[in-house]
């Protein structure tokens, strides 16, 4: 990530006159403009490959629902909808408080930049303590499959379990993609802080933003796919 | 090399616009999901969601002014993972309607005694030596 490396002589006519690029120039690509792209392109593709993980999960989900129907259906219906919800407008909320972080960062503005990073992390660990409340909440009520999971209805039993168990793995990847995420925030904090960024800089906070949106979007499928199956139906059973 | 025009910055009401429209979706796909439509709850509400994530990924992450080849890769993600829940799906779909063939996971008596197609297996003697 030096800027203005020494070139060899042997560059010698091709110099296209490093000394002008602007700080946090890369000198493998031709100008700043590509190196936007380049990296923009790369973290696209990135996600790519993160939207094929976790369509696994989504496919996996998909076919034991259609196979278990009655027994996730009732399962969710153990989850609490206004938890979920209050967790997709923090989440969205945030998605909103980073695109002004990029938008802050696109007029180079970096106080702006740690203002509204430092906005996003409060909410994305909101998220997480919300989490941690509901987790806690399963472990109470005997819903964690492979530990503790007592269902009283034997004819939805392995369904309900196996509902859990992909409640779990998906909001589980999920939460470890937001701790991940909030391990960057801090870093580009600092970054930001130090007075990193300006008009002609600031990929790493367009791909810092870039993830947490993709972050956000999985969440916005699982909300209606984990916590709203059930919602129609009286509350039964045990629990709430 | 790359197009140089200045990185056109939205105004801050541009995101608000955004945010307040996911917040209303939100909403609605919380309310839907209280009504009893029986089939139709669960493609009501990936509809929904599909409307926030779009929005998310063309306002939000950019889209809107990004170059065609980056957005051709975000959509090569959606495109595959179209092909692998289709594919998945239609298999686990038509398992009930084409039961599998009767030699179903013999493969290994395959291996040992020819194809049980091509003629019916021979019981081994009890002392068989293995025959090259």
């Amino acid at each position: 990530m030096s800027t203005h490396a020494p070139t060899p002589a042997s560059h010698g006519a091709d110099d296209h006159g490093h000394h002008a690029q602007p700080s946090g120039f890369a000198h493998q690509f031709e100008d700043i403009g590509q190196q936007l792209d380049s990296t923009t392109l790369g973290m696209w593709v990135f996600l790519a490959q993160e939207i094929m993980f976790f369509g696994g999960l989504f496919c996996g989900y998909s076919i034991y629902r259609s196979m278990m129907p009655a027994g996730f259906e009732s399962a969710s219906n153990h989850l609490n909808v206004y938890w979920g919800a209050a967790n997709t407008i923090v989440l969205i909320l945030s998605s909103l408080t980073m695109a002004l972080a990029v938008r802050s960062a696109m007029l180079g503005n970096n106080p702006a930049i740690v203002r509204w990073l430092i906005g996003t992390l409060i909410l994305g660990c909101t998220f997480l303590g919300v989490k941690v409340i509901e987790y806690s909440d399963k472990f109470e009520h005997h819903l964690v499959p492979g530990y503790n999971f007592a269902w009283p209805d034997a004819a939805t039993a392995g369904g309900a379990q196996m509902f859990y168990v992909f409640y779990f793995t998906m909001t589980g990847m999920h939460a470890l993609h937001m701790v991940i995420g909030a391990g960057l925030l801090l870093f580009f904090i600092y970054k930001a802080h130090k007075g990193t960024y300006h008009p002609q800089y600031f990929g790493p906070i367009e791909n810092m933003g870039l993830y947490w949106h993709f972050v956000d979007i999985v969440w916005i499928f699982l909300f209606p796919l984990l916590y709203l199956l059930g919602f129609n139906l009286p509350a039964g059973g045990r629990g709430h | 090399m790359s197009q140089h025009q200045q990185h056109h910055v939205p105004p801050i009401s541009h995101y608000i616009g955004v945010f307040l429209a996911l917040m209303v979706l939100t909403l609605v796909t919380v309310g839907a999901a209280k009504l009893d439509l029986g089939l139709l709850n669960t493609p009501i509400a990936l509809a929904i969601a599909a409307t926030k994530a779009f929005l998310v990924m063309y306002i939000f992450m950019e889209l809107r002014s990004a170059s065609p080849l980056t957005r051709l890769s975000a959509l090569s993600g959606v495109v595959f993972l179209a092909i692998m829940l289709i594919m998945i799906g239609q298999d686990y779909a038509a398992r009930s309607y084409m039961p599998p063939p009767a030699n179903w996971g013999k493969t290994l008596s395959i291996i040992e005694h020819g194809s049980p197609l091509a003629a019916p297996p021979a019981p081994l003697p009890a002392h068989a030596a293995p025959s090259h």
